[in-house]
């Protein structure tokens, strides 16, 4: 393995060697026979592939709207994906427990044995101890595309078994995984982990088997960030992928209540991608742009919930993005039930339905000045971040990151730096308080800066503070919650 | 605001085992320092060893466990053992979203987490400022005479 990781494509022998001391060391038995895994997986593909789900989608100004679930217990998890198909989902998922994401088989496979489908133990499925065989079962019963999502620094083992079960989709990369998922682990490392994935699913688009990769980059903390900043870590993350065979790609942009800059950096999102990969020569990798609703602390009430998922996809409706990842009305409260997330789907289902129609007409102004603010900070950043490593993304981002050119607010990661601070304008929009080390230009700065003056107005001392940023987590909740002992809505 | 109703009392913080939300802890972070606490912060992604031997090492009057991601019945006996195997005995509360399911009634998860060993169980959504009373009336009780008067603060 090269000391210093880099962008270059993974060569196809070294690629071998590592598979096999891999699965020895992991699994201790021989790799998956790719061979045999292509000839389950192509006819799966043709008959339910996420790639043509999206691609129909994207061409017919369409939202395919996909929820994430996962159970501990097989028969509960062939139940859930069916009732989530009966509800409207294009795409159904399979969410991998977080045990088996931290590369503890055994343990989750005990956790297993102690879950039954009325209760899990888990919480996810847990991929590698149910197995290949299990799984191709699972995905075989449903008429839908299947993605695995899972997240964590290395979970080569969990892709192996997705691909070769028959999953279609896959989540993430390095710069989500790492840097908003772990606490200790460092670029240099996850990034050839991951692409050792993207690798993998080259070889498996090579024989006829496309698999779609969601490209999360910052675009899903637990807190709101300043949109350019979710695409920085988006177009890297694309930029990975596609430097190892990855074709189709799914830049994520979550929506977090202000409708008018949500619909721009759905739009944003979408043109960046687009543009660095092709800069960078992956010109052939298509993309479909995904809406995410708000991932950070949603509102108990359920009312107040389906208010929040209104706003969202009022604004994927109107960017029109072929793909939007729904949450549920009750996910300000615990593991949704199958029924609420069935209502979710459908309701997001009827909204885009009607208000996707009426887009070209709700393109306001604000959207141009979002927009153009976008493409001018994540520009900025991309374009440094790429200097550094001499046009390489991959070297570029261990290198600014280190330099804070490259940094999030709110990471979990000991190698951020961690001087960024978003916060919300009076109209709640999400600017940067604190731009830390980020090369902003000046006429960005002066905007940002424009739009939090009425805030700054409305505070006591005319200052924003780190009080104003700890205030905006609970934003999106209107009023304390009223909610029986334990928050538990059964009762 | 800044008080010292925690003055000198000193607080291990962490997410415990494979969880990875950080910003309870953050915000609990902040709620105790400005409480006068001085607050051990171990991230997320800390296991049950680690929570022990912080726990030793730093003298710790106070261990606040958080899980959110519904695996907190996995991990927490091995560090209640732990701190009984290393006879630290420091006040011991839970919170975050201690169950796998919203299904699961909430006196169902209070009553394991206490009889594991837990002092007090936290509900989704607890306030900060609720732990940092709790915790001023716990060391009191404990006839931790050092602690100000409930009430008394300062700038
Ligand atoms: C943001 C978020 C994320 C972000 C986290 C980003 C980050 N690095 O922090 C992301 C997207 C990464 C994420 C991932 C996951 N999440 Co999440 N997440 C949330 C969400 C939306 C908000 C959490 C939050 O930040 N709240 C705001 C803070 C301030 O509140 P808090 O954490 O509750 O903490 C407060 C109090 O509870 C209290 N407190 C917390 N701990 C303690 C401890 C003590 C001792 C005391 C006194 C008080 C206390 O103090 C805080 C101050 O107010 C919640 C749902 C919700 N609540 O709306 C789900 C939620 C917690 N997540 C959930 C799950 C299942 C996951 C995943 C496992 C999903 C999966 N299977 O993929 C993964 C985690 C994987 C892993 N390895 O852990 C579930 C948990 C369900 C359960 N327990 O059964 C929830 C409830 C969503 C749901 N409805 O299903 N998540």
């Amino acid at each position: 393995m090269p000391d210093q990781p880099s962008n270059d494509m993974l060569d196809l022998e070294e690629f071998q060697a590592q598979r096999a001391s891999l699965f020895r060391r992991q699994l201790g038995r021989e790799p998956y026979d790719l061979a045999e895994a292509w000839e389950f997986a192509r006819p799966n593909a043709e008959r339910r592939g996420m790639a043509a789900t999206l691609a129909r989608a994207k061409s017919a100004g369409e939202t395919v709207v996909i929820p994430r679930a996962g159970v501990a217990h097989w028969d509960a998890q062939l139940e859930l994906m069916r009732t989530l198909s009966a509800a409207g989902a294009g795409v159904v998922p399979i969410t991998v427990d977080s045990l088996t994401r931290s590369l503890r088989f055994e343990d989750a496979a005990k956790a297993l044995a102690q879950s039954t489908p009325d209760r899990s133990v888990l919480n996810g499925y847990p991929l590698v101890a149910h197995g290949v065989e299990r799984t191709r079962e699972l995905i075989s019963a449903v008429d839908r595309p299947v993605i695995v999502r899972a997240n964590a620094i290395d979970l080569r083992i969990v892709a192996e078994t997705a691909f070769a079960s028959g999953a279609t989709g896959f989540v993430s990369g390095p710069m989500y995984a790492t840097l908003e998922y772990s606490k200790l682990g460092s670029l240099a490392e996850s990034i050839p982990n991951w692409q050792f994935i993207f690798r993998l699913m080259g070889e498996y688009a090579a024989h006829g088997v496309p698999i779609v990769e969601d490209a999360i980059g910052f675009a899903q903390s637990g807190t709101c960030s300043v949109p350019a900043l979710m695409h920085v870590g988006v177009v890297l993350d694309a930029l990975i992928m596609a430097g190892q065979g990855v074709k189709h790609i799914v830049p994520y942009q979550m929506l977090q209540g202000h409708v008018a800059q949500d619909v721009a950096g759905c739009i944003a999102v979408g043109t960046l991608t687009d543009e660095y990969l092709a800069k960078l020569g992956f010109g052939d990798v298509r993309t479909y742009v995904a809406s995410s609703d708000w991932n950070g602390a949603f509102p108990a009430r359920e009312p107040d919930a389906y208010g929040l998922l209104a706003a969202n996809v009022f604004a994927c409706a109107i960017a029109r993005t072929p793909v939007n990842y729904v949450k549920t009305i009750e996910e300000g409260i615990g593991v949704p039930t199958a029924a609420a997330n069935a209502a979710s789907i459908r309701f997001t289902r009827y909204l885009s339905h009607l208000i996707s129609r009426q887009a070209a007409s709700l393109i306001s102004p604000e959207v141009e000045f979002e927009l153009e603010l976008n493409l001018m900070e994540a520009r900025a950043i991309l374009d440094a971040v790429l200097d550094m490593g001499d046009g390489d993304p991959v070297r570029g981002s261990i290198s600014a990151l280190a330099a804070g050119v490259l940094d999030i607010p709110f990471s979990p990661n000991v190698h951020v730096r961690g001087n960024v601070l978003p916060v919300r304008d009076a109209d709640g929009a999400v600017r940067f308080l604190d731009r830390g080390a980020l090369p902003l230009p000046a006429a960005a700065l002066r905007l940002e800066a424009e739009r939090l003056a009425s805030r700054r107005a409305r505070s006591g001392s005319g200052e924003l503070s780190y009080q104003d940023v700890i205030d905006d987590l609970s934003f999106l909740e209107f009023e304390e919650p009223t909610l029986p002992e334990g928050g538990d809505p059964h009762s | 605001m800044v008080t010292s109703v925690l003055r000198g009392v000193r607080v291990v913080v962490g997410s415990i085992g494979d969880d990875i939300h950080v910003v309870g802890i953050t915000l609990l972070g902040h709620a105790l320092r400005n409480a006068g606490a001085e607050v051990i912060q171990m991230g997320i992604q800390t296991s049950p060893e680690e929570f022990v031997a912080a726990a030793v090492t730093e003298d710790a009057d106070a261990v606040f466990v958080s899980s959110s991601n519904g695996h907190a019945g996995i991990f927490c006996p091995e560090l209640v053992a732990g701190l009984r195997q290393a006879q630290a005995d420091p006040i011991l509360y839970v919170g975050g979203n201690l169950s796998v399911s919203a299904a699961t009634p909430w006196h169902e998860v209070r009553q394991r987490f206490e009889e594991m060993g837990f002092d007090r169980v936290y509900p989704p959504r607890t306030l900060p400022d609720q732990a940092v009373q709790d915790l001023a009336a716990d060391l009191r009780a404990r006839g931790n005479a050092g602690l100000p008067e409930p009430g008394s603060q300062d700038a």
